[in-house]
C-alpha cells in the first residue's frame, strides 16, 4: 500500500515545545586499575588447586553442561577466553 | 588461542589431551562465527554473567587428569611436559565453588525458549556493595535490551550497574571491559569486533554459510582506539535550522539516549547512544517512502564532538518499526566535566500513525545531559 505523507504547515506554538529525554543514564567513571594481569591471573585459581565445578549452557547446544563431564578424567587445555 | 588449537591438534586426535573453553563474552554467538571463521571445534561453556568470577581474559590453564591446575598461561615446553608426564597422583581436593546463588538462578531464568528477563533482574537486584551481582544486573538488562521485550531503558540500567561494578573492584577487566564494548575511542585497548567482516568473507569464500548473529555488532563495537579526539570540522549545516518541522507532540517516536564514559578516571571523553523506537501504543512505524532518518546534534559552550549530523537509510519494506540508533562521541573542553555535559539536538523522520492513520514529517527535539 503505498502511503501518502502530509508536509505540515509550520506551527509555531508547537515549535516552542521542546522534548526533554528524560532517559538518561547517571554514570560515574571508576578509578583506573592498580593490578597487573598477570598478578590477577595467578591469584584467581592458582597453580596446585583444583579448578572449580561449573555447570553452564554448551555454546552450540544451550544444553546445561557441567566442566567436570567435558573434563572426562582426561588431561584438559582450558581456555578462558573472548572472541575480542 | 587458534595457535593452540593447532599446537594441540594431532595430540587431541590421539586421545591424550582434551581443549575445552569458557567465553565470557555478551553476545555468545559471536564466538560461534569465530570458531567457524578459525575452524577450531572444542567443546565451549557460556558464561556471559562471568558466574566463574575471572578477573581477565585469557586465561589458558593445563588441567591434569584429576582436575588440578598444573599451569596457568603454559608456554610451549610446558606443554609437551605435561604430554609427557605419567598418570597424575592422587584425587584432587573436590571444587570449592557452588553451582547455585543469584547469578545461577540468573541463568536458569534466561536459558531456555522463553527467557524471563524481568525475573532475572529481580534475583540480580540486592546490595549496590557487591560487585558481581551488579556486574550481572548489567548483563540481564542488556540481554532484555537485545531481545524482543526491550525497555527503553534497558541499556541505560545495564551501564549503570556496570559502573556500580567497577567502582567496587576498579581491577576487573571483564567488568571495565564490558562498558568499553560500548563506550569512546579513546577508552578502547582494542576494536571489539571489527573482525565480523572480514571472517564473513573468508567463510563465504571457503563455500560455507557464516553463523548468523542474533545482534549485529555496530558502532562503538567496531571502531578503533584512538589517542586523539577527532572533532568535527563543523561542515555540515542544519537541516532545519529555521525550526520549520512540525513537532512530535504525541511521541509517535520514543527518543532514548545512553551517555557510556571513559571508565579511567575523569577522562573527559564518553559515547552516546540515540535510539528512537516507534511507540507500541500508538501503533506507530516509520513511513519509509520518505526520506531516512536525520539528526542534529550541537554540544557548544567549547564541547565538541566528532559529528553533528547523522542519516539513517530506510528498510526496503514500506513501512517498518525497528529501533534506530545513531552514536557520536562527546569531549569536554579543558577542565570540563562530564557532570557538565549537555548536548542539544533534534530528530526529523517520516512517521506513521496506526495501521491507516496520518502519515507526518516530524521533528523531536532533545537534550542529552551527562548528570
Amino acid at each position: 500500500m503505498v502511503r501518502r505523507t502530509e508536509e505540515p504547515a509550520i506551527d509555531r506554538a508547537l515549535l516552542i515545545l521542546m522534548i526533554v529525554v528524560a532517559a538518561l543514564c547517571v554514570v560515574r567513571a571508576a578509578p583506573a586499575q592498580t593490578r597487573s594481569p598477570r598478578d590477577l591471573g595467578r591469584e584467581f585459581i592458582a597453580e596446585g588447586t583444583a579448578f572449580p565445578a561449573l555447570r553452564l549452557p554448551d555454546l552450540r547446544t544451550g544444553e546445561m553442561t557441567s566442566l567436570e563431564s567435558l573434563i572426562d578424567g582426561r588431561r584438559t587445555v582450558l581456555h578462558v577466553f573472548a572472541s575480542w | 588461542m587458534p595457535g593452540w588449537y593447532t599446537k594441540t591438534l594431532e595430540s587431541q586426535r590421539a586421545g591424550e589431551i582434551n581443549v575445552i573453553g569458557v567465553i565470557l563474552e555478551q553476545h555468545p554467538d559471536r564466538c560461534r562465527l569465530f570458531m567457524q571463521w578459525k575452524q577450531m571445534d572444542f567443546p565451549i561453556l557460556v558464561d556471559s554473567f562471568n558466574l566463574i568470577g575471572a578477573p581477565l581474559v585469557p586465561l589458558t590453564y593445563l588441567i591434569d587428569e584429576s582436575g588440578v591446575v598444573v599451569k596457568l598461561w603454559p608456554g610451549d615446553e610446558d606443554l609437551q611436559a605435561f604430554l609427557d608426564a605419567g598418570p597424575a597422583n592422587g584425587e584432587a581436593e573436590a571444587p570449592g565453588y557452588a553451582t547455585e546463588g543469584p547469578g545461577y538462578e540468573a541463568l536458569r531464568l534466561v536459558s531456555g525458549e522463553d527467557p524471563d528477563y524481568e525475573g532475572a533482574i529481580s534475583v540480580l537486584t540486592g546490595e549496590h556493595s557487591d560487585g558481581a551481582l551488579a556486574f550481572q544486573r548489567g548483563v540481564a538488562y542488556r540481554m532484555r535490551y537485545d531481545s524482543q521485550e526491550r525497555h527503553t531503558t534497558d541499556f541505560g540500567e545495564a551501564v549503570e550497574a556496570w559502573s556500580a561494578a567497577l567502582e567496587t573492584d576498579p581491577n576487573q577487566y571483564i567488568w571495565r571491559r564490558r562498558i568499553q564494548q560500548f563506550g569512546p575511542r579513546l577508552d578502547k585497548p582494542y576494536p571489539f569486533y571489527s573482525w565480523v567482516d572480514e571472517a564473513r568473507a573468508e567463510i563465504r569464500a571457503r563455500g560455507e554459510t557464516p553463523v548468523a548473529l542474533s545482534v549485529e555488532p555496530r558502532g562503538a563495537e567496531l571502531t578503533s582506539p584512538e589517542r586523539a579526539f577527532s572533532a568535527s570540522q563543523r561542515s555540515a549545516e542544519q537541516p532545519d535550522a529555521g525550526g520549520a518541522i512540525l513537532a512530535d507532540s504525541q511521541g509517535l517516536i520514543s527518543l532514548s539516549s545512553v551517555v557510556v564514559p571513559h571508565t579511567s578516571g575523569d577522562a573527559p571523553a564518553a559515547r552516546v547512544h540515540l535510539s528512537l523506537m516507534p511507540n507500541d501504543d500508538l501503533r506507530a512505524h516509520w513511513n519509509n517512502e520518505g526520506g531516512g532518518l536525520v539528526v542534529w546534534v550541537d554540544t557548544g559552550d567549547g564541547w565538541r564532538t566528532d559529528a553533528e549530523l547523522f542519516e539513517v537509510a530506510n528498510l526496503e519494506a514500506p513501512v517498518s518499526d525497528e529501533t534506530r540508533t545513531i552514536e557520536f562521541e562527546v569531549h569536554a573542553p579543558e577542565g570540563g566535566r562530564m557532570d557538565d555535559l549537555r548536548v542539544r539536538g533534534y530528530a526529523l523522520y517520516y512517521v506513521c500513525e496506526g495501521a491507516d492513520g496520518v502519515c507526518l514529517y516530524l521533528r523531536q527535539d532533545f537534550n542529552v545531559l551527562g548528570k
